[in-house]
């Protein structure tokens, strides 16, 4: 009985564990730098036109 | 290569695309519309993000790269490009796109056309006007906002210098090389080579900040070695010579300014780099040369072929009308004797009769080939490349009409034969002991050794590779 009283203890604290620990980090991944890459001068008319 | 799972990936352009001259024949225009038909698929399959609208572009009419816009579901932009009594732009003047999660604001900006002439249709109006209007439009809604401009250098330098709230102008380079980003009041200028060339990255870690730091990692090892070896050279100095002398002495005194200009770089850059974890925008940019030795993608190789082979066969099709008319022209004349710039031409068959092993020799080279390279690629009725391929004077490949090019090169011609370097050589077959070939000169590599088509040229290599035996 006692055990089972810890484990249903146990619950609640598992769940604050998450807000505290897991969504945080989560958080703060989403505010981290934003990244970009930029491709330019993809220009495929040098193969279109050799000669040109 | 691009991990675009880490790091989202756009791709944009400047403008200056779809056509290579801004005023075109009309028969010139047929072959070029469809090669332009084929750009705006090969980027649409590309997933090209947006295109800026250069003067260039509206070689064919604004009607033609709309409805090329229209089917192939391009952004094509412009602020500033306005019909010729139209109170909107002909163009999407920006456009709001998200990038992972960025937006990014992509303006388009559309510089004058050549020598500033003005046009019946539409005008382009001055960025002083429009630029304005349109930055306090996207004002906030945009993490990142982006100029693609087919203005000149100083033009792009300048709307730098005014607007701040502009972080990078990609400008369309006509015929200028790739320049990597250049920081001007907190806007880059970035520009890769025209032609496909090189393909420019600019890889880019974002801050609410907005200003610029370079994230190159190397530029701070590198300013440290080169003080390090400054100092080094002030220490031997010091050593070999009494300090009164180093007072007058220009190189000590060189080195002394040298050594204290990269402390101070060196104190910025570390700064910067202490600041960049919080506060600063960092890039990095390469380039890279589009060389053959990079796989092709598929679908993008299966557009080019197909638009290379139609223009070839338009091409073919106006061949065979020039050839019909001319027939007409010379039963009506009753003329037979061949005219022209071929009129003194042997062909390379002649020559074999007495410089068998010269001829052996040049059937060996790339110039024998020359013609079979065209046909490979679908271009043997192309009159831009005709010229280098064929066997014609020197003075002649710039006199030579495209027309001319096109239906006029008898099949004897056809390659960069003997005459090509030794000069007409029928009157030469009739009377050797008389009359001599001549011997090639460098003028005469450069008329296609160009250094837009072979940049690396070599004259003294090249004619080491190509020189026949002699006898």
């Amino acid at each position: 009985m006692q055990n089972q009283h810890r484990k249903l203890a146990a619950f609640p604290l598992f769940f604050l564990g998450i807000f505290l620990v897991i969504l945080p980090g989560a958080t703060n991944s989403l505010a981290a730098e934003k990244k970009i890459t930029i491709l330019y001068g993809n220009d495929i008319r040098g193969e279109l036109e050799p000669c040109g | 290569m691009l991990n675009t799972k880490k790091q989202p990936v756009i791709s944009i352009d400047g403008g200056a695309m779809f056509f290579a001259h801004p005023y075109l024949s009309q028969t010139q225009l047929d072959t070029a519309r469809r090669t332009a038909e084929g750009i705006g698929q090969a980027m649409a399959q590309m997933q090209t993000r947006a295109i800026g609208v250069s003067p260039y572009d509206l070689t064919a009419g604004t009607n033609f790269l709309l409805r090329l816009a229209k089917k192939n579901k391009l952004s094509l932009l412009s602020a500033n490009l306005y019909a010729d009594k139209g109170k909107q732009p002909i163009f999407r003047p920006y456009l709001l796109t998200k990038a992972g999660n960025m937006t990014v604001a992509l303006i388009g900006l559309t510089g004058s056309l050549p020598g500033n002439q003005q046009h019946r249709q539409y005008h382009i109006l001055p960025w002083q006007q429009v630029l304005p209007g349109v930055l306090k439009k996207i004002n906030n809604k945009a993490d990142l906002i982006i100029l693609l401009s087919s203005a000149p250098p100083r033009t792009n330098e300048e709307i730098a210098r005014k607007f701040n709230d502009i972080h990078i102008i990609f400008q369309s380079g006509q015929g200028n090389g790739n320049q990597p980003p250049l920081n001007i009041n907190n806007t880059l200028l970035c520009q890769a080579a025209s032609r496909g060339k090189s393909l420019g990255i600019l890889k880019i870690d974002w801050n609410p900040s907005r200003i610029w730091s370079d994230n190159d990692p190397d530029q701070l090892k590198n300013t440290e070695n080169r003080l390090d070896r400054i100092r080094w050279q002030v220490g031997r100095m010091q050593k070999r010579h009494q300090p009164e002398e180093l007072k007058n002495n220009l190189q000590y005194q060189r080195l002394i300014r040298g050594e204290a200009e990269l402390e101070q770089k060196i104190k910025k850059l570390k700064q910067q780099k202490n600041d960049a974890t919080g506060f600063l925008c960092r890039f990095h940019n390469s380039f890279i040369a589009m060389e053959t030795s990079i796989p092709e993608d598929k679908a993008v190789k299966a557009i080019v072929d197909r638009t290379r082979r139609e223009v070839n066969t338009i091409n073919r099709r106006r061949q065979q009308e020039l050839r019909k008319r001319r027939e007409k022209q010379r039963q009506t004349t009753n003329s037979s004797q061949q005219t022209g710039p071929f009129a003194n031409m042997a062909g390379s068959r002649i020559c074999k009769k007495c410089h068998s092993a010269q001829v052996a020799f040049y059937l060996q080279t790339d110039h024998a080939r020359a013609w079979q390279t065209l046909v490979d690629k679908d271009q043997q009725y192309n009159p831009d490349c005709i010229s280098c391929h064929v066997t014609l004077p020197t003075y002649e490949k710039k006199l030579t009409g495209r027309e001319e090019l096109l239906t006029n090169i008898p099949e004897r011609l056809q390659g960069v034969g003997c005459e090509t370097c030794h000069g007409p050589a029928l009157m030469h077959s009739l009377d050797p002991e008389n009359i001599l070939p001549g011997k090639p000169e460098k003028s005469t590599c450069l008329q296609c050794h160009t250094k837009k088509r072979d940049k690396n040229f070599n004259f003294t290599r090249k004619l080491d590779g190509i020189r026949c035996p002699a006898g």
